[in-house]
C-alpha cells in the first residue's frame, strides 16, 4: 500500500513538471474555459461614471456614481459603447449575435455587490457560437489544426474590490466601488480543450484579439482579463477552478487538478467527482471553495427596467465596416509573399504585448508597411524583401529600445520615404552593412541628443561624406594586397597558416578575413578578402 | 392656489391633525412658506404639496417609514419632485406609509399607523395604504394635493378610504427616478387631491419624459397617443361583471346606481363587459410583486447608507442578517415569500406562469377598449369601450385592531383589498379613484386604456 | 339579459410584427355585452353576484389542509433573504407560507390563453416591439451619452462614503472577514 502510494505520488510529481503534461488518453480530459474580459469603455456600464484606466492608483470610491453606490431611487441605463465593443467581439469570433438580448439579476449578498445583485445576461445572451481556431502554424499547439468553440458571450456588470485586513480586533474587508459596474464579457468555450499546450494558445490569442480590437487591455495581471477553468475527466461531474492570476497559474492548476482526480479514479475514490465542486487555486495546489450543497441559487429574474437590447441588421454590417483585419490574417499575409517574414517577425508586428512603451506593434506594422512600399517603389524589380524586415525589425527597433526613442518620434525624421532612401543605399551597396549599421544609429543617437527636438531630416550623401562611409567598389588591388599581407604577418605562428592552407582549419579564413574588415573599417567587403587571401595563400579549397 | 387660512392658523392645525392622525413623517421647518409669489389659474406656484417618504428629497429626510433608512438623506431629489419644486411648489413635509410601500392598511409603519381623519381618531380607523399620510394630509386639506406611489392600488384605495380623489396614471408616464423601488414593473407614482383642476395641472406638470428613467414612455410613444386621440362621442362605459362582488359597503349600490343614472342621462352608453381574467389578478400579483421586492431590498445592508447594526455583519454564517432584522414584519413576509418565487423550481411554475396570465390580462383589456395601445400593438376594438367604471374597495375602513387580526389570521385576507385595484396596476391603465360622495369612503375607479390619461381626466371633470 | 349578449367581434391585429411572433389580439374570453337599455337592467345586472373572491381563491382554507415548506426549506429561504435564522419562529413561517403559496397557487390550474404564442417577456409595460437599434442610432447615442454631475457621475464630485454609518480612508468597511466565515 504504502509502495503504491508512493509510485503515484512520484507520478504526478513526475506529471506536474513535465512540460507538454501527458493527457493520458485513458483519462479523457474536457476542459473549458469561462473567461471575464474588462471593456475599456470611457464609461461604465449602466451608468456614466468613469471607466478608470488608472485603477491601480486611483482613490477608492471616486469612480463611483449615485447608481454605483445602489442609493434609493437610482435606476440603470444603458451605455451603448459596451454594444458596440460586444458587437466587434462577436464579429471577430464569428459568433451569431441576437438580435435581441435582455438583462437579468444575479442575486446574492457580498460586500462588493452593491445592489444586492449582479446585472447580467443569463437566459438570452448577446451572442452565441463562435470559435477560435488554433493552428500549429502559428499558435504553437501539436495538432495542425484545432478549433476552440464558444457557447456564448454575455455582457455584465463588474464587482467592486474587497482587501482583506486584520485590525486587532477583527478581520475586516475594505470594499472599493471604482470597479463596480464596469462591463465585462464572459465568455464561455465549449470543454473542446484536450491539451495544455491549446489552453495556452488560447489564452494568448484571445489577449491579443481583444487588445488588436481595442477593447480591452488583455492583462492577467491587473485583473483586466479573469480566466475559471472547467474541466472533468471521463464523464466525472465537471469542477471549476478559481483564483488564477496569470497564465502559469492557470496551467499548473489544470495540471494539478487532473493528476489529482486522475488519482482518485484510479484507485476507485471517486465519491467527491460525483458532484461538481468549484476549488481554488492556492498556488501549489487545488483547494474545495463550494459544493452543490452550499451552492447558492442564484434567483435569476429577468430585469424588469432596462429595456431588451433590440438591434438591427445594419448593426452587424455597420460593425463589419469598422473592424480591422485580424491577427491571423494579418500574420499570414506577413509571412506570404513579398513580405515573407518569420513567424517571429510577424508576431513582433502583430501581437501586442502591452509590453514596450517605445512603440505600438499597429504603429509598428504600418511603418513597416508604408516603408516597404515605398523601397519597392525605388529598388523595382530587384527588390530585396529580406532588407526592410531586417533593418527595421531588428536595427531600427533595436536601436529604439537602446536608446530609449519612442518609434513616434523617431517616425519625425525618420518617414517612412526617408527610411526607403536609406534602404536603397544599403541595396545599391552605396555603404555596407556595417557601415549602415553606424550611420543609423548616428543619427538616431544624435536625433536622442537633441531631446527628440531636431527635427530635421538626414542628409545621406552629406554624412556618408562625413565620415567616410563610401563602400569601396572599386578596390585598389595595392591597398588590399597590402592589408592583407599585414593581416599575414600578424600571424607569424606556422601551425597557424599550415592548417588554413591544407583545410584542416578552414575557419581561421574567416577570422583572417574579419581582421581585414576590421582594418579596412567595414569599406572593403569580406568576400574581396576571401579572394585576396587565398591568392596570397595559395589556397586551394 | 395657496390655501386661504392665516399662516398661525395653518400651522396650529398642521399640529393638531400631526398629533391626531400621525400624518407625516418630517415637516418642513417653515411648513408654509410666505411667498410673493401668486399662482396663477395655469401654474402651481405657491401651491403646497406633499410628498409620500419613499420618494427621494433632498431637503427632507426619506425614511420608507422603515428602522432600515431611519437617517437617511438622499443627495439627490426625485425627478418629480424637481418638476414640482421648479414648478413653484412649496412642500410641507414626507408623509407616513406602509414601510416600503408594502401594505393596504396604512399600519406598518415604524411611526405608526396614520389614524383616517374622516372618523374621529379615537376610532382609529384605518386609511388605507400604503400612501396612507398622502391621503389623510388631502383630507384635512393641509396640502392642496399630495403624491404618493401605486403598486397595486396604494392610491387609490387610502384616496377612497379619505373620500378625496386618487389618481394613478397610465405606466410610465411619471418619472419613477428618485422613487424607491418596491415593484419596478408595477410602481408607478400617484396623486391625490381634492379639486380635479389641480389634480389635472399636476399631471400636466409631471407627465413629461425622463431620459434618468429606463422606464419612462418615450417621447415618440407620447406623440403617437396624442395622434391616436380623436373625437369619441357618445362615450361609451363599461361596467365589468367580475367586479360585480358579493359584498359591497353599504349605501354603495345606492350611490353606484345614482352616478349611473347620471351618466345615462348626460348622454353617455353603458355596457357590461367581461374581462375573466380579472379573477386571478390577486395571485398574479402576489407572485411578481414579491419576488420584485425580494430583489430591489436585496440593496439594503447597512454598508454603504442608512442603518446599520452596530457590531455584527454577519450572524449564523448569513451576511447582512444583524442589520436587515431591522425590516418590518410584512417586508420580512413578502421578501420571504418573493425569494421562494424567485428560486429554481418555483420560478418556472409560479412567477413565469403569472408572467403569461399577466399577458392574458393586457390582452383582454386590449380586446374591450377603442383607444389604441402603443405598447403592444394593439389598433383597438372599433366597437370597444372608452372607460370603465370599477368600485374601489369593497369595504369600508375597519378599525386598525381589526385589520392586524385579521391580517394575522392569514396575510390573503389583507390582499383580497386590492381586488378591484390591482388588475390595472397589472395592465399599467390610468385610473382614478373619486369619492362618491363627499367626505364618505365609498370611491369608484374611472378606467381608461392605457395612454388615455386625458379621456379619464376629462370624465372625472365633467361629472365633478 | 346574458342570453342576448352579441359577442364582439374577435379583432385581430392589423400587421404582425416584424419578427414574426405570437400576436393575434386574443379577445380570450373578454367580451363586451349589449348596451343597457334603462337603470333596471343595471340594477338587475348589479344585483347579481357572480364570484366570490374569498372561494375563488380559497382564503379560508382548513390549515389542515395545507402543505407547508419543510423548515430545511424555510431556513434556505431566510439564507437567501439574508435575514438571521435566530429569533425566526421557522413554524409560524412554514405555516403562514403555506397560506400565502395555496393562495397563489391557485395559478398552477389556470391555463393560458394561448399558450404557445404567449410570451412571459411581454408581461412588462414596455412596448412589446421595441423599436430597433440600427447602426447610425448606436453611434449616434455612443457620441451624445456624457457624464451628469446631478447624478454623480463626475469623479470626485461628492464623497462616496459620506452616508455610510462606518467608513474607513474612504473604504466602505464590512466586518468579520468575508471568506473567514461565510459557510
Amino acid at each position: 500500500m504504502l509502495q503504491l502510494a508512493r509510485f503515484y505520488s512520484l507520478a504526478r510529481t513526475k506529471a506536474i513538471h513535465s512540460h507538454g503534461a501527458p493527457f493520458r488518453p485513458e483519462y479523457a480530459l474536457k476542459c473549458g474555459l469561462e473567461i471575464h474580459t474588462q471593456l475599456n469603455t470611457k464609461n461604465k456600464l449602466f451608468s456614466q461614471s468613469t471607466n478608470s484606466a488608472t485603477s491601480l492608483v486611483d482613490a477608492p470610491n471616486h469612480h463611483t456614481s449615485y447608481y454605483d453606490i445602489a442609493l434609493p431611487g437610482t435606476q440603470p441605463v444603458l451605455n451603448l459603447e459596451a454594444i458596440l465593443f460586444a458587437m466587434k467581439l462577436s464579429l471577430a469570433l464569428g459568433s451569431q449575435v441576437n438580435s435581441i438580448s435582455q438583462f437579468d439579476r444575479k442575486h446574492y449578498f457580498y460586500g462588493d455587490q452593491p445592489q444586492g445583485y449582479q446585472l447580467t445576461q443569463h437566459y438570452r445572451p448577446f451572442a452565441r457560437g463562435g470559435k477560435i481556431n488554433l493552428s500549429k502554424e502559428l499558435d504553437d499547439i501539436d495538432e495542425s489544426a484545432k478549433e476552440i468553440g464558444i457557447l456564448q458571450l454575455q455582457i455584465e456588470q463588474d464587482t467592486g474590490k474587497s482587501h482583506y485586513t486584520e485590525t486587532d480586533k477583527d478581520v475586516i474587508t475594505l470594499v472599493d466601488l471604482n470597479r463596480s459596474n464596469v462591463p465585462l464579457i464572459e465568455l464561455v468555450t465549449k470543454p473542446d480543450f484536450s491539451d495544455i499546450k491549446q489552453v495556452r494558445a488560447f489564452i494568448k490569442k484571445y489577449q491579443n484579439l481583444v487588445r488588436h480590437l481595442h477593447i480591452s487591455s488583455g492583462d492577467l495581471e491587473t485583473g483586466a482579463m479573469r480566466v475559471d477553468v472547467n474541466l472533468s475527466i471521463n464523464e466525472y461531474a465537471r469542477v471549476e477552478l478559481k483564483n488564477l492570476p496569470n497564465t502559469s497559474s492557470i496551467i499548473n492548476a489544470i495540471k494539478y487538478e487532473y493528476q489529482r482526480q486522475v488519482e482518485l479514479i484510479s484507485v476507485g475514490d471517486t465519491s467527491s467527482l460525483m458532484e461538481p465542486e468549484t476549488r481554488g487555486w492556492t498556488g501549489s495546489s487545488t483547494v474545495k471553495l463550494r459544493s452543490k450543497e452550499t451552492t447558492i441559487d442564484y434567483r435569476y429574474m429577468p430585469d424588469p427596467e432596462l429595456p431588451y437590447i433590440n438591434l438591427a441588421q445594419d448593426v452587424i454590417s455597420g460593425v463589419r465596416g469598422l473592424m480591422p483585419q485580424l491577427p491571423d490574417d494579418i500574420m499570414r499575409m506577413l509571412m506570404k509573399k513579398p513580405y515573407q517574414l518569420s513567424l517571429k517577425d510577424a508576431k513582433i508586428l502583430t501581437y501586442n504585448s502591452n509590453q514596450n512603451d517605445m512603440y505600438n506593434h499597429e504603429a509598428l506594422r504600418s511603418y513597416y508597411l508604408d516603408t516597404f512600399r515605398e523601397f519597392s517603389k525605388l529598388a523595382g524589380e530587384r527588390s530585396n524583401a529580406k532588407l526592410p524586415t531586417n533593418w527595421i525589425i531588428h536595427e531600427f527597433l533595436g536601436d529604439l529600445n537602446k536608446l530609449q526613442i519612442p518609434l513616434a518620434r523617431a517616425k519625425e525624421i525618420l518617414p517612412p520615404p526617408v527610411f526607403a532612401q536609406f534602404l536603397k543605399l544599403l541595396h545599391e551597396e552605396v555603404i555596407s552593412a556595417t557601415s549602415g549599421k553606424m550611420l543609423l544609429f548616428h543619427i538616431l543617437e544624435n536625433f536622442k541628443q537633441s531631446n527628440c527636438q531636431d527635427l530635421s531630416i538626414p542628409d545621406f550623401s552629406k554624412l556618408i561624406e562625413k565620415f567616410e562611409l563610401h563602400a569601396i567598389n572599386q578596390v585598389d588591388p595595392q591597398e588590399l594586397m597590402d592589408l592583407c599581407n599585414d593581416v599575414i604577418a600578424q600571424h607569424t605562428d606556422d601551425t597557424f597558416i599550415r592548417n588554413l592552407v591544407t583545410g584542416k582549419k578552414k575557419s581561421s579564413l574567416k577570422f583572417l578575413i574579419g581582421q581585414g574588415m576590421r582594418r579596412s573599417q567595414g569599406r572593403i567587403k569580406a568576400n574581396e578578402f576571401e579572394k585576396k587571401f587565398k591568392e596570397i595563400l595559395n589556397i586551394q579549397w | 392656489m395657496p390655501l386661504k387660512r392665516s399662516l398661525k392658523e395653518s400651522i396650529e392645525r398642521l399640529s393638531s391633525f400631526q398629533s391626531k392622525y400621525n400624518i407625516f413623517t418630517s415637516i418642513n421647518p417653515s411648513p408654509y412658506s410666505i411667498t410673493n409669489k401668486k399662482g396663477t389659474k395655469e401654474t402651481l406656484t405657491g401651491c403646497v404639496a406633499s410628498i409620500k417618504d419613499n420618494i427621494v428629497t433632498k431637503d427632507f429626510p426619506t425614511t420608507c417609514a422603515s428602522h432600515i433608512l431611519e437617517n437617511f438623506k438622499s443627495p439627490f431629489d426625485a425627478t418629480v419632485v424637481k418638476l414640482l419644486k421648479q414648478a413653484g411648489v412649496h412642500i410641507l413635509g414626507k408623509t407616513n406609509l406602509d414601510e416600503f410601500g408594502m401594505g393596504s392598511g396604512g399600519v406598518h409603519s415604524i411611526r405608526g399607523p396614520v389614524i383616517n381623519p374622516l372618523y374621529p381618531h379615537e376610532d382609529k380607523k384605518i386609511m388605507g395604504g400604503s400612501s396612507s399620510g398622502a391621503a389623510a394630509s388631502v383630507a384635512c386639506d393641509l396640502v392642496d394635493f399630495a403624491l404618493g406611489t401605486d403598486t397595486g392600488g396604494s392610491v387609490r384605495l387610502p384616496a377612497c378610504y379619505g373620500s378625496v380623489l386618487g389618481f394613478k396614471p397610465s405606466y410610465g408616464r411619471l418619472s419613477r427616478f428618485g422613487v424607491i423601488a418596491y415593484s419596478q414593473s408595477l410602481d408607478t407614482v400617484g396623486i391625490l387631491s381634492k379639486k380635479i383642476n389641480v389634480l389635472r395641472k399636476v399631471f400636466h406638470t409631471l407627465d413629461k419624459y425622463d431620459m434618468k428613467d429606463p422606464t419612462s414612455l418615450s417621447v415618440e410613444l407620447r406623440e403617437l397617443i396624442e395622434g391616436n386621440k380623436k373625437v369619441r362621442r357618445p362615450l361609451k362605459v363599461g361596467i365589468v361583471k367580475e367586479f360585480s362582488h358579493e359584498s359591497m359597503p353599504i349605501g354603495f349600490h345606492r350611490l353606484y346606481l345614482s352616478l349611473l343614472e347620471k351618466l345615462i342621462n348626460l348622454g353617455l352608453e353603458i355596457y357590461p363587459v367581461s374581462i375573466p381574467s380579472v379573477k386571478n389578478c390577486l395571485p398574479i400579483y402576489y407572485t411578481l410583486s414579491p419576488a420584485e421586492a425580494a430583489s430591489n431590498l436585496s440593496r439594503y445592508d447597512g454598508i454603504r447608507y442608512g442603518y446599520r447594526d452596530s457590531e455584527l455583519d454577519i450572524k449564523d454564517g448569513i451576511l447582512f442578517a444583524p442589520t436587515r432584522s431591522k425590516f418590518g414584519t410584512e417586508v420580512k413576509n413578502r421578501i420571504i415569500l418573493g425569494n421562494y418565487n424567485l428560486c429554481s423550481d418555483a420560478f418556472k411554475n409560479n412567477f413565469i406562469k403569472a408572467e403569461k396570465l399577466r399577458v392574458n390580462l393586457i390582452d383582454e383589456f386590449d380586446g374591450i377598449f377603442r383607444f389604441p395601445n402603443v405598447l403592444t400593438n394593439s389598433k383597438g376594438n372599433p366597437d370597444g369601450l372608452d372607460i370603465l367604471i370599477v368600485p374601489t374597495s369593497s369595504k369600508l375602513p375597519g378599525s386598525i385592531r381589526d385589520f392586524e387580526e385579521e391580517e394575522a389570521k392569514s396575510p390573503a385576507n389583507s390582499y383580497i383589498n386590492d381586488v378591484f385595484t390591482v388588475p390595472m396596476s397589472l395592465a399599467g391603465l390610468p385610473s382614478l379613484s373619486m369619492p362618491l360622495k363627499e367626505k364618505t369612503p365609498i370611491g369608484l375607479q374611472v378606467v381608461g386604456q392605457y395612454g388615455d390619461d386625458s379621456t379619464v381626466l376629462d370624465f372625472v371633470e365633467s361629472i365633478s | 339579459m346574458y342570453k342576448t349578449w352579441r359577442l364582439c367581434r374577435t379583432h385581430t391585429v392589423g400587421g404582425l410584427c416584424h419578427d414574426g411572433s405570437h400576436r393575434f389580439v386574443s379577445t380570450g374570453g373578454a367580451k363586451i355585452g349589449k348596451k343597457f337599455e334603462n337603470m333596471n337592467q343595471i340594477r338587475d345586472y348589479l344585483s347579481r353576484p357572480v364570484w366570490s373572491v374569498h372561494e375563488y381563491l380559497g382564503i379560508n382554507t382548513k390549515e389542515e389542509k395545507l402543505e407547508p415548506p419543510s423548515a430545511e426549506a424555510v431556513k434556505k429561504l431566510l439564507r437567501l433573504s439574508g435575514l438571521p435564522l435566530e429569533g425566526a419562529d421557522i413554524k409560524e413561517i412554514q405555516m403562514r407560507l403555506a397560506k400565502q403559496l395555496s393562495f397563489i397557487n391557485k395559478l398552477h390550474n389556470i391555463p393560458v390563453e394561448g399558450e404557445k404564442h404567449t410570451k412571459e417577456y411581454d408581461a412588462r409595460l414596455v412596448q412589446r416591439n421595441t423599436k430597433q437599434l440600427n447602426y447610425t442610432k448606436l453611434l449616434e447615442g455612443i457620441s451624445h451619452q456624457k457624464q451628469d454631475a446631478e447624478l454623480g457621475e463626475v469623479s470626485g464630485s461628492w464623497k462616496a462614503t459620506g452616508l455610510a454609518a462606518e467608513s474607513k480612508n474612504a473604504y466602505f468597511v464590512v466586518k468579520e472577514g468575508l471568506l473567514k466565515n461565510r459557510k
